[in-house]
């Protein structure tokens, strides 16, 4: 892939790849390291890409497993504890923000490329690897989380 | 909801300039491209990868494969190409860990093949007793595209593979009192979880049970131990796991599958094996009626085309599809299962024995779309599980409608 390649790739993609990252990881500084790896290995990848459709695809896909593997690793722990100050939060730090901070990121992630991205489940499934009915059922989880979260926000 | 979350994200941006992200993208692909330079790569296991790609080049889904029980070409589909990549060489060379590790002396494991491309990799292995019979057949496969997915409704990292390939004490494999397989995974990582060992047992597979994943998702937060006594419910996957003293037991395939145990376990349990001791429904027209949740909770009771009932000695398997002609107005992608289904096996005498969902995944079709698959273990009154005598099953029940079953 060439620079310029690259250049187009990042004004259509970086900013899903980044909030897919984040609604992993829940902060900024670890969604942005996601993102470039992401573009890194698109940016080394011999891959032929069939559409613009399957770049897009592609990425959430290695995105996904990039978060995954940082959520695994002990780097992301030793780093977690050694540092004092907790991740920033959003700038436009609210509720929902805080909502989404509390969903693990297997419901976010699922509730991300459902609501946000427009994804159907089959599609999630098989970006995410899991099965249609997992997708389902983290959805509905996932809602019904913050729901709850939400109502009791204006139950308070 | 909907709004303010998709209002959240809308402010979700990054923060540093696109110049900024494309200069760091490309000082780290350089760096990258210098490190992979600077690296000796792992001889190959040529032994194995040749007898692979020999079995491979008499051809997939022919005489080649005859005798294992595994139906390759439901499995390989039209992606029969060995490749000799570092995807397979990592495969191949797990094998051997594999063969090392399987405990019980009267079972021999077998490497049969390896296929894909470069950046997806299956490999397969016939698990067969000493005296050649076969057994069962298993695959690990790594898909780094999603083309093999939709065959196997799974996928899995390379990098997990490597963790298992790479990790002590991997697998053991027996056959259980049930004549089952049982398999034993001792997962001591050396790197994301050391000091932790994880145990995973699997017994009683059932036929198209052909994945399972076990993945600790998340060590940091332990988020696996938050939910593991929430659930008292028998299945056919037990999981134990010993975490610095910390002893629980999974008891739910389902909870598995939710907190990701994508890890490895992927069991292709004989469709051949398990049809010697299988009862089915023949008749199948008559649907049942299954209740859903669409997308704001709003109960649906939605009636099901049955595709196939299986039952073995200690569970059943419903393959099944929504009648969304009955529903037009809602997408199939908007509606959620309840899992409530009551399913109940009848005897020659009329005596009813219950079961208990225990996993629910997706089968495709052969139009490409998806029916829905969901196991049942059998249990008593307790929900402890059982086996029963099949000779003494007549028919099962299925949310009232009965089937007949031979």
């Amino acid at each position: 892939m060439n620079g310029q390649e690259l250049d187009k790739h990042i004004q259509l993609y970086r900013s899903t790849v980044y909030r897919l990252a984040y609604s992993y990881m829940k902060n900024r500084e670890d969604a942005e390291d996601i993102s470039q790896d992401a573009f890194v290995k698109l940016y080394i990848s011999d891959e032929n890409f069939a559409s613009e459709e399957n770049v897009k695809a592609w990425l959430i896909r290695v995105t996904i497993n990039l978060c995954k593997n940082m959520l695994r690793s002990s780097q992301r722990k030793t780093r977690s504890e050694l540092t004092a100050e907790p991740h920033s939060p959003p700038p436009e730090h609210d509720s929902m923000s805080e909502y989404i901070a509390g969903l693990k990121p297997q419901y976010s992630a699922v509730l991300y490329l459902f609501y946000y991205e427009g994804y159907s489940v089959k599609e999630i499934s098989r970006m995410c690897g899991i099965s249609s009915v997992a997708v389902r059922t983290r959805l509905s989880r996932g809602r019904t989380m913050l729901k709850e979260m939400l109502l009791k926000e204006e139950l308070l | 909801m909907n709004q303010r979350f998709i209002g959240f994200y809308d402010r979700i941006t990054p923060e540093s300039s696109s110049e900024e992200f494309k200069d760091t993208i490309m000082r780290k692909a350089e760096n990258m491209k210098k490190t992979q330079n600077n690296t000796v790569r792992r001889p190959k296991n040529k032994l194995l990868i040749a007898a692979a790609a020999a079995v491979l080049t008499v051809g997939v889904g022919t005489a080649a494969f005859a005798s294992g029980l595994i139906d390759f070409n439901r499995v390989f589909g039209n992606v029969i190409t060995a490749e000799n990549s570092a995807g397979a060489e990592q495969l191949v060379s797990g094998a051997e860990d594999f063969r090392y590790h399987v405990s019980d002396e009267d079972y021999i494991v077998i490497p049969k093949g390896v296929t894909g491309t470069e950046k997806s990799v299956v490999a397969a292995f016939e698990i067969a007793r000493k005296d050649g019979a076969p057994f069962t057949d298993y695959l690990l496969y790594q898909p780094e595209e999603t083309r093999l997915w939709s065959t196997f409704h799974s996928s899995a990292d390379l990098d997990d593979i490597r963790s298992y390939s790479s990790g002590t004490d991997a697998f053991d494999i027996s056959i259980n009192e049930n004549g089952n397989l049982s398999v034993i995974a001792n997962y001591t990582a050396s790197t994301d979880l050391t000091g932790r060992t994880i145990r995973i047992r699997c017994a009683d597979l059932y036929e198209y049970m052909d994945l399972l994943y076990f993945v600790e998702e998340n060590n940091v937060h332990n988020w696996f131990t938050e939910d593991i006594h929430a659930t008292d419910s028998c299945t056919p996957c037990d999981a134990e796991f010993f975490t610095d003293g910390y002893n629980a037991v999974f008891t739910d395939t389902s909870d598995i599958v939710l907190h990701e145990l994508d890890w490895i376990v992927e069991f292709v349990y004989s469709p051949s094996a398990a049809a010697a001791s299988c009862l089915t429904a023949d008749d199948i027209s008559a649907g049942f009626t299954e209740t859903a949740f669409i997308d704001n909770n709003e109960r649906l009771e939605l009636p099901c085309i049955v595709k196939r009932i299986d039952v073995n000695a200690i569970g059943v398997t419903l393959v099944y599809k929504w009648d969304m002609s009955a529903a037009p107005n809602i997408s199939e992608s908007e509606l959620t299962s309840a899992l409530d289904m009551d399913v109940q096996l009848i005897t020659h005498d009329g005596e009813r024995i219950s079961t208990q969902f225990t996993f629910g995944s997706g089968e495709p079709d052969e139009n490409g779309s998806y029916n829905n698959l969901v196991s049942m273990n059998i249990v008593d009154d307790n929900n402890n599980r059982i086996a029963v005598d099949l000779n003494d099953i007549a028919a099962i029940s299925i949310n009232d409608v009965e089937y007949t079953l031979s």
